[in-house]
């Protein structure tokens, strides 16, 4: 308890610090120009566009938001107090460099673990270096790979956050690492990119509260009824993971890296892309091997390769997009049950503009399949062992908008159905912007399925929300 | 005889005058081809007024530049209101097929190619549609001589078009006024699907820029919704050499050409 106020005091004045000191390590007086530094001597000089500039000085935005949430199943505990949350961008820009960081603080945070409190708080930091039809980045940040629209198979470069699993933004779902990425352009529309990360994080999974998953709890009974001497009673993740029981076997090292080459263009109206990417499966396996000799419960990773392809083209009003891979593994075969077999995923959808201004209507099916399945099946040891014998994965997940009374309100539906498990999410919502910036969103998240569902594991957190934002 | 002389004159005068006469297609294709410059810089504000005239401003920044074969690539950078903030749009004329189109959102990350008819949809919420910020190839629609008269202070030319395929369009016609010495529309209405009367644009403030005639502020009145969008030209500038890293997916991603 003393650590955890130690670390949100310490946490605050270092956020505190660094809001402050940032301006004076920014370029004292405010810069502009048109598109770059030449241009903007020439506007300057010359152009009746000099005033029609872009700051390029220290630039702050951001959001203000908060919300309130009813659970369905609502106990005193479950019940959520009002939850403020800021978000706050700092940008600079020079002639060739810039530097952007953004800070995230929630107030639900404050109940999460507060060694991970920091790395939060920092949503992103990085600096861009142009070098002539090069850019550099380097820091923490996010990237997104795949044409998908926030439904993907190849955007392999960040983790997912589980604690935000319901965010209505998918950049709010992805997690920041720290990685150097250069983009060289090739001519017309056409580049490389490669990004290094020394160490892969994994995926941040909550161990207790809404979001838990349920192979957490059945993880949870599983220990509870093999009485372990030395095991906190009851056994909880959050328990062992506090009673040092529960560590990360890999994912620690430089050598644990995340390698990744993305070529993309564009010709003929079709945008295309293939990729390399070695890195991890971020989703942990327990592994048990060692519980009787350790005491210990390790989470290991995967080392997984992946070839990937990517498009997207516009065609009588419909705009189509795919991506796909092939996730080479250590298990080509499917006879190691404690590595995770070789599999295909991809994505393929649609949107397109319907009857009305403003109405979309978008679609996409997600689909993963492992290969040599029946080895899974004939081992219930297996890592990827399912009880139910349901190994494919296909999610259809798609939503419908439209704007109604002169753009002010937005309404939508989203769903994701999960094809092999009869399990669903459906959010009905609704969004009233009475002027710019300004927003009062209301949304119902129902979840709907069997336990060992994606979806069906959070039928008791569906809930009611109403919030409001300004951006500024 | 006398009187004969003057009748053949008169006919001889109406016949030259005939050779010379313009029908609707020539007309549009002199305001296609009304000379300006190669590239194009300008500072926008858009004055959103509803139909209880609360105003909302939104501040952008377009480029353009049109190449050998007269083909137009665009870009638009979305300054304001935070909530669009440094989105970019790209636009790329194709010869016998549909443009390219592409919008970078910040809240993705990600640049996302969008269909051309797409450009059908409301401009940033504004009264304007993205096809009616870019230009229409006059070949793709009939173009029909109404009449000649004055409109204000301009003598124009009145010309109805018509798209050739009905749903190469978001409108059923668009009547202009063109101006006779400027070739340049200062009135269009814009006729819906049922051939209601959706939209009309008027060129408020015309001025002379670098040798150009210029628009640089022009209403969209939507009549059947009772509101409007006042296009300002802040700044304007013809013939700035503009990058060519300017017209790419990469500046969109990055802001940088």
């Amino acid at each position: 308890m003393v650590r955890k106020r130690f670390f949100s005091v310490a946490y605050s004045v270092i956020f505190w610090i660094l809001l402050l000191a940032l301006p004076s390590t920014l370029p004292a007086t405010s810069q502009k120009s048109t598109i770059g530094e030449s241009a903007a001597t020439q506007a300057e000089d010359s152009s009746p566009v000099s005033e029609a500039t872009v700051e390029t000085g220290p630039r702050w935005s951001g959001q203000v938001r908060a919300s309130n949430r009813l659970y369905r199943d609502a106990t005193e505990d479950s019940l959520m107090k009002p939850n403020p949350r800021v978000d706050l961008s700092v940008e600079a820009k020079k002639e060739n460099a810039e530097l952007y960081v953004k800070f995230r603080w929630e107030q639900a945070w404050q109940t999460q673990d507060s060694a991970t409190l920091f790395e939060r708080m920092i949503d992103e930091a990085y600096v861009r270096g142009f070098l002539g039809s090069t850019v550099l980045e380097a820091g923490y940040l996010k990237v997104v790979w795949g044409k998908g629209d926030d439904v993907h198979v190849l955007d392999l470069m960040n983790a997912t956050d589980y604690y935000d699993f319901v965010n209505n933004n998918y950049l709010d779902r992805r997690t920041s690492e720290w990685m150097v990425r250069l983009v060289q352009s090739l001519g017309g529309m056409h580049a490389v990119e490669l990004v290094w990360e020394p160490i892969t994080t994994p995926d941040k999974i909550p161990l207790t509260g809404p979001w838990k998953p349920y192979a957490i709890s059945e993880l949870e009974a599983k220990l509870q009824a093999l009485s372990l001497p030395g095991f906190p009673n009851p056994v909880t993740a959050q328990a062992l993971l506090d009673h040092g029981a529960l560590v990360q076997d890999n994912l620690s090292k430089i050598t644990d890296g995340t390698y990744g080459i993305r070529f993309t263009g564009s010709s003929h109206g079709f945008d295309y892309g293939i990729l390399y990417a070695y890195t991890y499966h971020r989703q942990p396996k327990v592994d048990l091997s060692r519980l009787a000799q350790t005491q210990t419960i390790y989470l290991t990773y995967d080392r997984v390769h992946c070839f990937g392809i990517e498009g997207a083209t516009a065609w009588e009003g419909f705009n189509f997009r795919l991506e796909g891979g092939y996730f080479l593994t250590e298990d080509t075969r499917g006879t190691d049950p404690m590595v995770r077999n070789n599999s295909i995923g991809y994505v393929v959808g649609f949107d397109r503009d319907l009857w009305t201004d403003g109405a979309n209507l978008n679609l996409q099916l997600q689909g993963i399949l492992p290969l040599h399945s029946d080895k899974i099946d004939r081992n219930p040891l297996d890592v990827e062992y399912r009880s139910d014998g349901k190994y494919t994965s296909h999610i259809l997940a798609g939503h419908l908008s439209d704007t109604i009374l002169e753009n002010k309100v937005k309404v939508k539906l989203s769903a994701a159905y999960g094809i092999e498990q009869g399990d669903l999410r459906i959010v009905p919502e609704l969004t009233y912007e009475p002027f710019d910036d300004f927003q009062i969103t209301a949304r119902w998240v129902q979840y709907l399925g069997d336990r060992n569902t994606t979806f069906g594991q959070y039928k008791d957190s569906s809930f009611f929300e109403v919030g409001v934002s300004y951006r500024f | 005889m006398k009187r004969s002389i003057i009748i053949a004159a008169g006919l001889f005068l109406l016949w030259v005058g005939s050779l010379f006469a313009l029908d609707g297609r020539e007309i549009m294709d002199r305001v296609d081809k009304r000379p300006t410059g190669k590239t194009s810089h300008a500072r926008v504000r858009m004055d959103l007024i509803d139909s209880k005239g609360q105003v909302n401003t939104r501040s952008v920044e377009m480029f353009t530049v049109k190449d050998e074969k007269d083909l137009k690539k665009l870009v638009i950078v979305f300054h304001a209101p935070a909530s669009v903030k440094d989105t970019r749009y790209l636009a790329v004329e194709n010869e016998g097929r549909d443009d390219d189109k592409w919008i970078y959102l910040p809240a993705l990350k990600r640049v996302r190619r969008i269909a051309a008819s797409e450009g059908g949809s409301s401009f940033m919420g504004s009264d304007f549609t993205y096809d009616d910020m870019s230009d229409r190839d006059v070949d793709r629609d009939n173009h029909k001589l109404l009449r000649e008269e004055r409109l204000e202070s301009y003598q124009c030319y009145v010309v109805e078009s018509s798209a050739k395929d009905p749903k190469d369009s978001q409108y059923s016609k668009r009547i202009s006024w063109v101006a006779k010495d400027l070739w340049i529309p200062v009135k269009i209405e814009l006729y819906d699907k049922k051939g209601n009367l959706q939209k009309v644009a008027t060129m408020d403030k015309l001025d002379t820029i670098q040798g150009f005639v210029t628009p640089l502020q022009t209403t969209m009145k939507n009549v059947q919704k009772g509101t409007a969008t006042v296009l300002v030209m802040e700044k304007f500038v013809w013939d700035e050499v503009l990058p060519p890293g300017l017209f790419t997916t990469r500046y969109l991603e990055t802001g940088k050409p």
